[in-house]
């Protein structure tokens, strides 16, 4: 089934960036964005400097959202949503290369994400993404 | 370590007549160190100066000059007890003996001696209680020595201590390194080889097509050793929190849970109870995955795997049989499959040799013990064994709470043998 929802891609890595998308573009018609680092990140979800224009940068769907990046991890980005959440709050996925116990433990405990992937990202993962909107 | 000063200078407070002068004189022919006190403030300054040992006689024994005493004693450390030599009148019950018989109960040095006094009576006393003195400082010397000592050991402990922290830190931060940079690479490898499979699947000749393929493999290949690696160094390294674990639902997760068993989970039955064991719960995830996966993927051409899993006590111990109706382990091959990247199977049954190992580390380290029985061609029965442990056990509901939070990725939680 194919999705409508917008998707903001946060991800440093050029090649997993064309591979995520590759993907994504199988599995939604909606816009995806793509920043490059969390204070990027943490900018376009608050709508502020750059990303001012929300007609030209609307409030996405979902999230996915790498860990390890310069300028901002995703640990970090968490935590900055965690404290002051744009309305509405997005659906986040933390999509990594990290299989670690202690990064999954952290965005656990940021309360703020709503999944963890470990990436390469597959048609099967974005089905049960995209499979309950509201939630 | 430098010795201290063994002093052995005998200080002398007679104030009345030639007292002090002849007692100082007999001393000093007999090659003493006496030193006349004539002041208590010259008394005071000649016991800060580390003495011998004292003599009074009893004229002395004023007030004052017992409180100075009291002081001084009182401040001694434990080691030291400086002889005091008391000169008292014979026959009377005067005041110097009444002193030395109060200083009896104040364990405490004492000697009374009676005037007449012979030069040879008190030569000898002093000589007998200088060379007690010098045990004293033997022990002193002893003392310092261990205290020097264990301040050192202490050094070394913490010196020790810190540098193990450091190397466990640094280990922590290759592993986390090799998550994330080693793999990354083999990531895209394995994509764009798909993605060049997928994209051009009408241009590519067969064999390119098969090249792809091999792409694909070998790098997953190589992630699983990766993964394998990470976690053969997590369970040597990661502190092990020993808790009472309910193995029903630990085992039941593991099946439902983990992609390489979800389409064999029909195949594996478990024999509940499993009962409860002491150990750590991600390490008893870890080693059930993969004497599991083990016991699916190691079958006969077209035998369908049949896998059992059953418990037994035997006093404070309880083991955990994992059987399968697999290939089997010839007898010689049976311990060393236990070690790093070991295996019995060919190469054409894909791992990295590192699974067992795995297990073997993470149950020794939770105070177990692994093994196998097994006749080649009829199937490998591995077996567990840890410290039995009673309910009620809390640790089901962690395992529970992780799986419900990966829930949103269809994979489950994601094994650390991960496709790509």
């Amino acid at each position: 089934m194919i999705s409508r929802q917008s998707v903001l891609v946060v991800e440093d890595d050029e090649d997993d960036f064309f591979l995520t998308e590759r993907v994504l573009r199988r599995c939604t018609t909606g816009p995806i964005f793509h920043v490059e680092n969390g204070r990027a990140a943490v900018d376009y979800l608050a709508g502020e400097g750059t990303y001012a224009d929300r007609a030209q940068f609307p409030m996405p769907d979902v999230v996915l959202l790498d860990l390890k990046m310069d300028q901002m991890n995703g640990h970090e980005v968490l935590a900055t949503l965690r404290v002051a959440p744009p309305t509405p709050l997005p659906r986040i996925f933390v999509l990594t290369g990290s299989n670690e116990p202690r990064d999954r433990e952290l965005v656990k405990s940021s309360g703020v994400a709503a999944g963890y992937v470990v990436k390469p990202l597959s048609v099967a993962h974005l089905a049960s993404i995209f499979e309950n909107p509201s939630g | 370590m430098a010795q201290e000063a063994q002093a052995d200078v005998v200080l002398i407070v007679a104030p009345i007549g030639a007292d002090a002068a002849n007692i100082h004189a007999v001393l000093q022919r007999a090659r003493l160190e006496p030193k006349i006190c004539r002041t208590t403030p010259e008394l005071e300054a000649g016991m800060a100066g580390e003495c011998g040992a004292i003599l009074l006689t009893e004229e002395a024994l004023t007030g004052e000059l017992r409180l100075v005493l009291a002081r001084f004693f009182a401040s001694q450390p434990a080691w030291s007890d400086i002889p005091v030599v008391l000169i008292a009148s014979a026959g009377v019950p005067n005041s110097g003996s009444t002193v030395a018989a109060k200083l009896r109960g104040s364990r405490r040095t004492i000697t009374l001696l009676e005037r007449p006094l012979r030069a040879v009576t008190l030569v000898t006393t002093l000589d007998t209680l200088l060379a007690a003195r010098h045990r004293q400082y033997e022990i002193r010397d002893l003392l310092n020595e261990r205290d020097a000592l264990l301040s050192s050991l202490e050094t070394r402990v913490a010196e020790r201590t810190a540098e193990l922290q450091r190397m466990v830190e640094e280990m922590e931060a290759f592993s986390y390194s090799v998550s994330h940079d080693l793999r990354s690479p083999l990531r895209s490898l394995a994509g764009y080889a798909e993605a060049l499979q997928e994209d051009y699947a009408d241009t590519l000749p067969e064999e390119a097509r098969a090249y792809c393929e091999r792409i694909v493999r070998a790098a997953r290949r190589m992630d699983n050793l990766t993964q394998d690696v990470l976690a053969y160094t997590r369970v040597t390294q990661c502190e092990m929190e020993i808790t009472a674990v309910e193995l029903d639902s630990l085992v039941q997760e593991v099946v439902e849970q983990y992609p390489a068993l979800v389409s064999s989970a029909d195949s594996i039955r478990i024999h509940q109870p499993l009962g409860c064991v002491k150990g750590h719960v991600p390490s008893l995830i870890q080693c059930f995955s993969n004497l599991l996966g083990n016991a699916v993927k190691f079958v006969a051409e077209g035998v369908t795997p049949h896998v059992e899993v059953r418990s037994t006590v035997e006093k404070t111990r309880r083991r955990i049989w994992v059987k399968d109706n697999g290939v089997g382990i010839a007898p010689a091959d049976q311990a060393r499959i236990f070690r790093m990247f070991e295996r019995a199977a060919g190469r054409k049954v894909p791992g990295t040799g590192i699974g067992l190992a795995i297990v073997k580390k993470a149950v020794e380290r939770m105070g177990g013990a692994v093994g196998v029985n097994s006749t080649p061609g009829c199937g490998a029965e591995f077996w567990i064994e840890l410290e039995s442990a009673s309910p009620p056990c809390t640790s089901v509901a962690q395992a529970r709470n992780l799986a419900s939070f990966w829930a949103g990725s269809p994979a489950g939680p994601v094994p650390l043998t991960a496709a790509l």
